[in-house]
């Protein structure tokens, strides 16, 4: 291995490191990814061995794997927990392939609606580089959605199976929309992947290799066109030189052996956690609040996504086992805000499937559904296959006093701080939350099911991490540039969700990967002054 | 199964019989459905369970003052149900290790029509959809809010 200085280090091979790395190669400057993890061999995703519901090396929250490339996230002060995955691939490992873009109003929030703030960018700026992430991606949809702007479709949709199909019933008796979900996954043999087999469980890893992570769909290309990515390598800081440039950074390899590796750029792509807590934990006299962080923003306003889930009972099988678990159909009936209702902005409902035989049973056992006895078999059979979820993912506003910071008591493998994550659901979420849970049991009711579960929003899981770094053109309300540039130091990018202004009512891999590539394309149309 | 349980060091053979007694109460045989206590799931069950024996042991001791056996069934759930409360990590760690072995079996799965412990690489075929399911929706005119600008 040699630490020979590169043009661009990025840190993170993620959704938005890969898009970033695959964007810059054209330019044939030397660049680098460290990753902290590893790669992942699909042949040991739990999907593909028994018992597979409930391994925990791929389980979704690092708190639970708590595997060696992993650091620990402490987010007891959250009724949300974090989700992430650290490997090439990043967060796509786990992710369900859910793959709606922000809408238009949602880079306007404060002009359209008072709430959060306007985007230094809009949605024109960045469809070109929707266009062209769906293209490496590969997305399955169906086109003409009356609830989204036009877009290519590059595969068929998923199959709705019988669970989706009574619950798009649902929406029809209701008079609601409802659209095939756009999903990166090949439905069709795309770009070396083959086809989904309906296996269930994205959410641990597809054996197949159907779903777009980005190992195997920008990665491959990246590295290709001459991108050098090394694993096991975790950045423990950002350097800087008097002149308050970025120098490099400090990482420890997979011997845990410290190493310094010099850049002429560097970019940070390790989501809205992984990110601030970098960029705070690297501080030097010249910034000693951690770097980049001259508005104090570094951190703060981190959004997660207001989550209401119901799930819903029918009376005969459903097939929810079988198919894309996340992946099925989403409704845009209450995307807007609707000055009648009493909260700004709104949510997408999303279908989740259901579980397999080992899931129902605990979690029916958890709730006190499945007795010991001569009644088990029967109760059994009443939860197995005959239940599933709608998530409502509804957009959470800006708010400075939602953090990450560093954990004064906790460290990682190496001995970095760890993170805290400080969180609470603001009023205009509460009422949405509860909206939006009242919305899913009318839904589930018109489809026909015969039991509903209350409204949970607490202790539910978010892999959606977005605001810690936001972009904008005031450097004293922002922490990088409209185009990923840090206010502070020229020579440092930002491009995952941490730039995010507000969050939307939707899965944000879309769009944090667009706006990577637009990140990406602004640089190399700079390259002659990219630190004026 | 003798050799089986004969290796596993773990537990006694009073305790092995009390679990296994367990096993029986918690899931029974069905009609197309093994016990939970059948050997070949029960093997599975214990094998899960070697790890567990600091929570466990002590109520098992608890359970064997109560002879279970002399009990008629119901009576006997009766017994365990009073020890709900009292010991619940007990209960926590018994069923979450029962369910994960009982529902991983292969002759349980095969009942409930999964045709393999896992779903890779057989996959599942899923239906067809039906798209005149979305006729209703296609009729409406584009919704999504345009803005100003972008018109």
């Amino acid at each position: 291995m040699s630490n020979e200085p590169v043009d661009v280090l990025i840190i993170g091979a993620g959704a938005s490191g890969a898009a970033v790395a695959w964007s810059l190669a054209d330019t044939r400057m030397r660049i680098l990814c460290l990753e902290q993890g590893d790669w992942v061999n699909p042949a040991n995703y739990p999907s593909a061995s028994a018992g597979y519901e409930t391994r925990q090396d791929f389980a979704i929250r690092p708190n639970d794997r708590r595997l060696d490339v992993d650091y620990p996230i402490n987010d007891d002060d959250s009724p949300v927990k974090v989700v992430n995955f650290n490997g090439v691939g990043g967060g796509t490992i786990l992710y369900m392939a859910h793959f709606p873009r922000f809408h238009p109003s949602d880079f306007r929030t404060r002009s359209l609606d008072g709430v959060g703030d306007d985007w230094p960018i809009d949605y024109k700026t960045l469809e070109p580089y929707f266009a062209e992430n769906d293209r490496m991606m590969g997305v399955a949809g169906l086109a003409g959605d009356p609830g989204c702007p036009p877009k290519e479709m590059q595969l068929p949709p998923v199959p709705l199976g019988k669970l989706g199909e009574r619950i798009a019933g649902g929406f029809n008796e209701l008079g609601w929309h409802w659209w095939p979900s756009e999903s990166a996954i090949a439905t069709e043999p795309y770009d070396g992947r083959d086809r989904c087999l309906n296996l269930g469980p994205c959410s641990s890893g597809c054996a197949q290799g159907a779903k777009a992570s980005t190992d195997i769909t920008y990665w491959p290309h990246a590295i290709r066109a001459g991108v050098e990515l090394r694993t096991r390598c975790r950045v423990r800081e950002i350097t800087v030189d008097k002149k308050g440039m970025a120098t490099g950074v400090i990482y420890y390899d997979e011997n845990g052996v410290e190493q310094e590796q010099k850049a002429a750029v560097v970019i940070v792509a390790c989501n809205g956690v992984g990110t601030p807590r970098l960029l705070l934990n690297s501080v030097s006299t010249a910034f000693p609040d951690g770097l980049a962080n001259g508005s104090g923003l570094v951190g703060k306003n981190l959004m997660l996504h207001a989550m209401a889930v119901v799930q819903g009972q029918f009376d005969s099988r459903v097939d929810g086992f079988m198919g894309p678990i996340g992946c099925a159909l989403w409704s845009k009936e209450f995307y807007e805000t609707d000055l009648s209702r009493e909260f700004k902005r709104g949510y997408t409902m999303e279908i989740v499937r259901g579980s397999g035989p080992t899931g129902t049973a605990l979690g029916g056992m958890m709730m006190g559904m499945l007795p010991w006895g001569s009644e088990h078999h029967a109760a059994f059979d009443q939860l197995f296959d005959k239940a599933g979820s709608i998530v409502a993912v509804g957009e959470d506003l800006p708010e400075e006093h939602n953090t990450v910071t560093l954990d004064p008591d906790v460290v990682d493998s190496n001995g970095i701080a760890a993170v805290k994550i400080s969180y609470t659901l603001g009023e205009n979420s509460r009422k949405m939350i509860e909206h939006a849970g009242e919305r899913a049991k009318e839904v589930f009711n018109a489809a026909g099911a015969i039991k509903t579960s209350p409204t949970i929003s607490s202790g539910v899981s978010s892999g959606h991490s977005m605001g810690t770094a936001r972009m904008g053109t005031d450097p004293t309300r922002s922490v990088v540039n409209e185009w990923g540039r840090s206010h502070e130091v020229k020579n440092l990018f930002v491009v995952d969700s941490s730039v995010f202004v507000t969050s939307a009512g939707v899965n944000p891999t879309s769009t944090l990967q667009a706006v990577s590539l637009y990140i990406a394309d602004s640089m190399k149309k700079r390259l002659a002054n990219l630190f004026d | 199964m003798s050799e089986i349980l004969a290796s596993d060091s773990t537990y006694t053979e009073e305790e092995r019989a009390l679990l296994t007694r367990l096993c029986d109460l918690m899931i029974p045989a069905g009609e197309d459905r093994p016990s939970a206590a059948d050997p070949e799931v029960f093997k599975d069950i214990l094998s899960r369970l070697s790890t567990h024996d600091a929570v466990l042991k002590p109520v098992l001791a608890t359970l064997a003052t109560r002879s279970l056996d002399e009990l008629p069934a119901s009576e006997q759930l009766e017994v365990i149900n009073q020890h709900r409360e009292t010991c619940a990590t007990f209960f926590q760690v018994f069923e979450s290790q029962v369910i994960q072995a009982y529902y991983a079996n292969s002759i349980v799965l095969t009942s409930l029509g999964v045709n393999a412990p896992s779903p890779y690489p057989a996959g599942y075929d899923v239906q067809e959809t039906d798209w005149s399911l979305l006729d209703p929706v296609r009729d409406r005119e584009p919704f999504y809010r345009k803005l100003e600008l972008e018109e």
